[in-house]
């Protein structure tokens, strides 16, 4: 287990691949953890507010589910701030940062120094039970977290630049 | 921090908007936020004051053309340029695939302008990353105010560079190339991840291999 106090905060530029069969097996532990807590939303995040993966179900009453990749770089960015807060005052990472509304709520928690776990989840779910199954979403993909930032070189979309006429066109239709 | 995900078929990059305060960072995302359809963007998030000064970030996910198969989708930032939002400035930086630098082209600016590109420059410093190494682009803004800087002059201050940035003269509240300064950047970020790619790794490419639980 690593020390997060050991890990930089930022190590320059790099690259997440996530390959077919880590995307899939995320899928698989974000699905249980909802089955298990009745979240109506879970995600993995990158610190930087990249959604690595993310499992939606409709909690009913007509509640409509943010977009993922937006919450994710909102609560990346809550998660960033309240930690240099409680540096503030002499502490190290928060265990978890939660976000009380009337009927949803959020729970934010580091699962690593570079991933954290991020619930949306309804009254009816205790807080208690998503923290527990939390850790079980930390042992299901911490070994495929450790792949896919080792596994910078796999599988190219491309090779060589993309050709002149696409990368010009990259915007120009919405223009 | 280019995100390759293999079973979506889609590459995220994030592209950050930095500049001194008030220079148009801001109205750049709004630009752009209202020129791409809606089913190709996300809404635009802004955390402000009720003046409209950036306090944390404003967000705005948009996608771009399909290549080789791979959706591509850009994750657009802005920070705040108020001197004192150092500390927020320097999280939202964290993984930056790309910048653009909004400059103030008013006469009165130039010396905030020149401040700010060293505080990002140390900014991102702190975070293990080389300013020159970056897909970054110089937008010079505001080219209508009344007795705007000289382009020449401009570059003489903010680009002496080893290889000077590109630089895009724009007038970001008419939406004047905006679009051509978003394209800039992206172009070169997905030549440098194309170019990355193709060689299999290489410099830049920072990994990090220690993973460790700490939940619970
Ligand atoms: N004349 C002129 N005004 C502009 C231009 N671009 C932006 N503005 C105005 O400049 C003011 C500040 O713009 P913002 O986009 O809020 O600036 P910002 O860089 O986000 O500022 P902070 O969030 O404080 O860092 C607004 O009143 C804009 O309408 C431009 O090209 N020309
Ligand atoms: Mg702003």
């Amino acid at each position: 287990m690593t020390d997060p106090s050991t890990v930089p905060s930022s190590s320059g530029d790099y690259q997440l691949n996530l390959t077919t069969e880590s995307a899939r097996r995320f899928r698989e532990v974000m699905r249980g953890f909802l089955d298990e807590t009745g979240c109506s939303m879970g995600a993995v995040i990158e610190r930087s507010g990249a959604v690595i993966v993310s499992e939606q179900r409709s909690p009913g009453n007509g509640v409509k589910l943010p977009r993922a990749d937006s919450v994710g770089a909102l609560a990346a960015g809550l998660f960033a701030s309240t930690h240099m807060l409680a540096k503030q005052i002499g502490e190290q990472e928060p265990p978890e940062v939660i976000c009380h509304g009337q009927d949803m709520h959020m729970f934010v928690a580091p699962l690593s120094p570079e991933f954290a776990l991020l619930a949306v989840f309804p009254n009816r779910v205790a807080v208690g039970l998503i923290r527990l199954q939390a850790r079980k979403v930390a042992a299901g993909i911490m070994a495929d977290l450790g792949q896919i930032i080792r596994n910078v070189t796999v599988l190219a979309p491309a090779s060589g630049s993309p050709p002149s006429e696409e990368r010009e066109n990259l915007f120009l239709r919405y223009n | 921090m280019a995100l390759v995900n293999h079973d979506t078929k889609e590459v995220q990059f994030k592209i950050v908007y930095c500049g001194p305060a008030f220079s148009g960072k801001t109205t750049n995302l709004q630009h752009i936020h209202g020129r791409i359809d809606d089913d190709r963007r996300g809404d635009l998030l802004s955390m402000a004051t009720s003046t409209d000064r950036t306090v944390f970030f404003d967000y705005l996910p948009i996608d771009a053309v399909l290549i080789k198969g791979y959706h591509t989708k850009f994750q657009l930032y802005t920070v705040p340029g108020q001197v004192a939002y150092n500390a927020t400035r320097q999280l939202v930086l964290r993984g930056a695939d790309g910048l653009v630098f909004v400059v103030d082209s008013s006469p009165e600016k130039l010396e905030e302008n020149a401040q700010a590109l060293r505080t990002t420059e140390e900014n991102l410093a702190q975070n293990g990353v080389v300013m020159d190494e970056l897909p970054f682009v110089l937008q010079y803004n505001k080219r209508d105010v009344p007795g705007a800087v000289a382009v020449e002059h401009l570059n003489l201050l903010l680009n002496q560079r080893p290889t000077p940035f590109p630089v895009v003269e724009a007038v970001a509240s008419q939406g004047y190339n905006v679009f051509a300064t978003l394209n800039s950047v992206a172009e070169e970020v997905l030549q440098r991840f194309h170019a990355s790619v193709a060689s299999g790794g290489g410099p830049g490419w920072g990994v990090r291999d220690q993973v460790g639980a700490t939940v619970g």
